[in-house]
């Protein structure tokens, strides 16, 4: 990803040095190769409209800039399952006067976010047989279950009973429109319109559900740059509910949803504003790169199906891009149900390029991504890692970890991520790629490892406040896992 | 005089390098030498209080139970247990195949439930000097079944309980007064445990040499040899390793870690002990009694600027008394920024006036501070942290005086005779981040862990609840306001959580490592031929 900023720099460095060096555009690129990705959207925002401004070139940084940033939400948001999943299902057997009310029905909504209805189910069976239950929870509870019904396909009944619903509470309803927008049950204007009432009377700052269904809400009525600007103006970690048992017991509870929402967003967004860049027959091809690339890792199959034909026929694209056009050829069959053929057409891309640790990591990126199985790649790479020394290699270890991680072997991981990290700047966004970071933590919480885990997201926090949705996770887990003495010293 | 302090540097190192080099070539192939920043007071697990000590009775003892890396409870010197359903009665079934290591020409002794009982005994006896006290309070009684068969009586239950049964176990043979153990007895220099190694020699250098204990119930490790090396300077000691001198060091200067870290010999592995380094107020001192004053000393200190220049920005600024890598750090408390104007307010609020010299006074009595600092902590970046500090402080009217003292001596100032105004130190915690031997007021007194004789009445209830309840998410709660809380009345300046790397020489293998105790499975490590 560092390639287009390295050749936006050197575009804008080609025509006058003091000049690049107060560009917004170059300044707002800086931002994001240290992944500062709002201060980097903050910049380029007021470009957008300038008529002074090279409009195709900002769309393409801006595009770029969401494209990432994209990346990054999602990973976050499949790491925040994982998490949230395993400290609930902890905190959901914890028996006692003082049990939590609240947690079968956030474990439910994260087993459907996770997509296990079934269990999603139950939870919110358990959550909604609870005596002394407020209306507004109660209706939270009943539309998150017909929700888990239609998802197994009992769509009708569902709109039925959902309709029937009499909802007075801001975040409950809010999620209801939500669903609506996510299905087209209702015309978008309307919903928007719900809304906007609904923010009106919501209290400040907005929780996490809020945040979560008004994004999508915005996204679903292609309003990109009014969410844009929505999550510019608002906290991401406000909990959905502070639940208070007794005097001294508080459980903060998050809405996942909200990562997801803003990984659709910034998805959306990139794919929109490197279309527009596209109407420049000089950034034509490297915007197609990326738009393909972000809709086969979104798993978009009929997005992917839009570009790739024009994609196949690129012919401009820049050198070290054009390297990885085969990858992204090679991975699309994973899209359409061919997966050996995918990891095939992969391997033999690897076995051509075995000195190339960039193209190797890219496959390795794509097959962990995608789900391809491809041994031979792996093979390659772990060789070709073991001799490579430097910076070079430090991606190749990284998407090793990642092919890893996404075959749950965590240990091997572990080993491989470590070697990508950049242990002078342990935990820098500045210097670590995001994805990177959330990888390591991943692995570390696999392996027990919560401090870890903890510690990362720590330094995540001061960048992307929203990742508390993780760290409250977590340290809830590790509270109850740990097994340790008491013991204390002085150094 | 700076090129005469480089040439005078030049030479310590290589005459201090030299000599290790020298005794590395005497080393045996499979011996691992490692580099510690200090020298251990005593080496047995009662007495001592530091994490150099720690790690070496970690070798050379074993608890009742153990923690495996999964965090799972494993059978040590305990083959067996068992619990009633409440949790208030816990019986040990021991294993019947353990010996301790054998005292110079004696025959080894065999352990058994009488070691346990007497370990219990010696450690909560008043006279004995221990840190472990407050943390065994929850044990109403033990008592032994028969000879390899004890049984622990608790208070009430408790969360964990038995993750504390990790305690080492001496052997009843083993201290030259059988009752209680003060630092006086022969047995906290020259310890014998039941250890995967055993103490070979203490050198007049305070090299702690430790041998493979041929006889340990594991099965005797493949690491022979076990050597512990004090180096005073962080230099020094990276310059060792890089020189082959050494073969490992257990926590690396953060300023050394692009170094090592671009020597393919090396490997760096992170270990998160949940540690944070802070100024620590002696508040005996009436100056210091009133907490806008301490506030004001946080405020006047720019922890961001000293954390980036001194340590490469290679940690994190934090806002309470927990790391925040721990369970218990409250996200809500953010670390108060560097506001010098605001320190000196809450100075004139506490009373202050500047006085004639532009130095801070009240009743005419200027603020004059002396600050100790333990010499083992002379690495070149803590000079650095002191100095900056004693900077900050004269900009807003405070004079402090600092005084570099020898590791003993620091450690006798601060925590018997509680001789300082400030301290710099650090604490390091396991998974459990218990600080109430930090801040409870019964935690007052000599060779206590609190040291400032901080009382609080609100701190002392969270304490006492925390311990009381068997919930976590309830404790985690009132950890979160004990954090706000010391957040606020600043007992220490809390200053930050650095990273955690060890460097070793890729010949070691199978390294794992335990993030506070460190050598926990180092009977598994092995040396392969290297390169």
């Amino acid at each position: 990803m560092k390639l287009l900023t390295s050749f936006l720099l050197l575009f804008f460095l080609s025509l006058n040095q003091s000049f690049a060096a107060q560009n917004p555009i170059v300044v707002a690129m800086k931002e994001y190769e240290k992944r500062h990705y709002d201060k980097s959207i903050r910049l380029l925002q007021p470009l957008l409209n300038n008529a002074q401004s090279n409009q195709e070139l900002t769309r393409l940084s801006y595009g770029l800039v969401l494209d990432k940033n994209d990346r990054f939400h999602k990973a976050l948001y499949e790491a925040s399952i994982e998490s949230q999943i395993e400290y609930l299902e902890k905190l959901s057997i914890k028996k006692g006067k003082q049990k939590s009310s609240y947690v079968n029905l956030f474990l439910g909504e994260a087993y459907i976010q996770a997509g296990k209805y079934s269990k999603a189910k139950t939870a919110l069976n358990k959550f909604l047989k609870l005596p002394k239950l407020n209306q507004a929870d109660k209706n939270l509870g009943k539309l998150l279950l017909i929700h888990a019904d239609y998802k197994l396909g009992k769509k009708t009944a569902a709109k039925t009973q959902w309709n029937q619903l009499r909802l007075k509470d801001v975040d409950t309803k809010s999620t209801l429109l939500a669903i609506y927008s996510a299905y087209n049950i209702k015309p978008i204007a309307t919903l928007m319109s719900q809304l906007e009432t609904l923010l009106k009377k919501a209290n400040k700052p907005y929780s996490s559900r809020l945040v979560a269904n008004s994004l999508a809400i915005f996204l679903a009525a292609n309003q990109v740059d009014h969410a844009i600007q929505f999550t510019l103006d608002n906290s991401l970690d406000v909990a959905s509910i502070k639940e208070n048992i007794g005097d001294s017991k508080q459980i903060n509870f998050y809405d996942i949803s909200i990562l997801n929402s803003l990984a659709e967003l910034y998805h959306q967004a990139s794919i929109q504003y490197l279309q527009e860049a596209r109407k420049n027959p000089k950034y034509t091809d490297t915007a197609l790169f990326y738009q393909t690339e972000a809709s086969m890792l979104f798993k978009r199959a009929k997005q992917t199906k839009t570009f790739i034909d024009e994609f196949k026929s690129s012919n401009s694209l820049p050198t070290k891009l054009s390297l990885l056009k085969p990858v992204k050829l090679g991975a699309v069959h994973a899209l359409y149900g061919k997966k050996t053929e995918a990891g095939k057409e992969l391997d033999h891309v690897s076995s051509g390029n075995t000195s190339r640790p960039e193209i190797l990591a890219d496959i390795l990126t794509m097959c962990a991504g995608l789900q391809i199985s491809c041994a031979e790649t792996l093979k390659i790479s772990v060789q070709a890692a073991a001799v490579g020394q430097g910076a070079r290699f430090r991606p190749l270890n990284a998407a090793i970890g990642q092919y890893f991680l996404s075959k749950n072997k965590s240990e091997d991981a572990l080993k491989y991520l470590e070697l990508a990290r950049d242990k002078s700047n342990k935990n820098k966004v500045e210097a670590n790629d995001g994805l990177l970071l959330v990888d390591l933590s991943e692995a570390h919480r696999l392996e027990k490892n919560y401090s870890e885990n903890l510690e990362i997201y720590f330094e995540l926090s001061k960048h992307f406040p929203v990742v508390r949705v993780i760290q409250e996770a977590v340290q809830g887990t590790y509270s109850m896992e740990h097994r340790s003495a008491g013991d204390v010293k002085i150094f | 005089m700076k090129r005469i302090d480089i040439a005078k540097f030049l030479v310590i190192t290589f005459i201090v390098i030299s000599s290790s080099m020298a005794s590395a070539a005497k080393r045996d192939s499979g011996s691992l030498a490692y580099g510690e920043y200090g020298r251990p007071a005593t080496l047995d697990p009662i007495t001592s209080n530091d994490m150099i000590s720690l790690r070496i009775t970690e070798l050379l003892f074993n608890g009742l139970v153990g923690i495996n890396e999964k965090q799972e409870i494993v059978p040590e010197l305990a083959a067996s247990w068992s619990s009633d359903e409440e949790g208030k009665y816990y019986t040990f079934k021991l294993r019947q195949d353990v010996k301790w290591h054998p005292k110079e020409g004696k025959e080894a002794e065999v352990f058994d439930a009488d070691d346990v009982v007497a370990t219990y005994k010696i450690m909560m006896h008043a006279k004995t000097i221990t840190p472990l006290k407050v943390r065994y309070e929850f044990i109403e009684s033990v008592k032994k079944i028969d000879n390899y068969t004890v049984e622990f009586t608790l208070k009430r239950p408790v969360l964990n309980a038995l993750a504390k049964f990790t305690f080492k176990i001496i052997p009843k043979h083993g201290p030259a007064n059988p009752v209680y153990l003060n630092r006086e007895d022969p047995f906290v220099q020259y310890p014998i445990g039941t250890g995967p190694f055993r103490l070979k020699e203490v050198t007049a250098d305070r090299e702690v040499i430790m041998e493979a204990n041929p006889d340990y119930f594991k099965g005797k490790p493949k690491v022979k040899e076990f050597i512990a090396k004090p180096f005073a300077d962080q230099n020094i000691m990276n310059q060792a390793l890089t020189f082959n001198a050494i073969d490992m060091i257990v926590l690396v200067n953060p300023r050394h870690i692009p170094e090592l870290q671009g020597d393919k010999r090396f490997i760096l592995q992170p270990y998160n002990a949940l540690s944070y380094s802070f100024f620590g107020y002696n508040v005996r001192n009436p100056l210091l009694a009133d907490k806008r004053v301490r506030r004001a000393l946080t405020l006047a200190i720019n922890r961001e600027e000293m954390l980036s220049s001194f340590f490469n920005g290679q940690g994190t600024v934090i806002s309470g008394p927990f790391a925040p890598g721990s369970w218990a750090y409250n996200l809500d408390v953010k670390p108060e920024p560097y506001d010098k104007s605001r320190a000196v307010e809450l100075l004139k609020e506490a009373g202050f006036v500047e006085g004639a010299n532009g130095m801070m006074e009240k009743d005419g009595q200027a603020l004059n501070l002396s600050l100790k600092v333990p010499i083992a902590k002379e690495s070149e970046a803590i000079k650095r942290v002191v100095l900056a500090f004693k900077g900050y402080l004269k900009k807003v009217g405070v004079q402090v005086e600092v005084q570099f003292m020898e590791w003993q001596a620091w450690k006798e100032a601060v925590f018997e005779q509680h001789q300082f105004d400030v301290v710099f130190a650090s604490w390091v915690f396991d998974d459990s981040a218990d600080i109430s031997s930090l801040f409870h007021s019964a935690e007052v007194g000599a060779w206590k862990n609190n040291f400032g004789g901080y009382e609080n009445e609100k701190v002392d209830s969270l304490i006492v609840e925390s311990k009381l309840t068997l919930d976590h998410e309830k404790r985690r709660t009132i950890y979160r306001k004990l954090h706000a809380v010391l957040a606020d009345e600043a007992p220490y300046t809390f200053l930050w959580t650095l990273t955690n790397y060890s460097a070793y020489h890729n010949k070691l293998r199978k390294v794992a490592i335990h993030p506070y105790k460190f050598f926990s499975f180092a009977d598994s490590w092995f040396i392969s031929g290297g390169k």
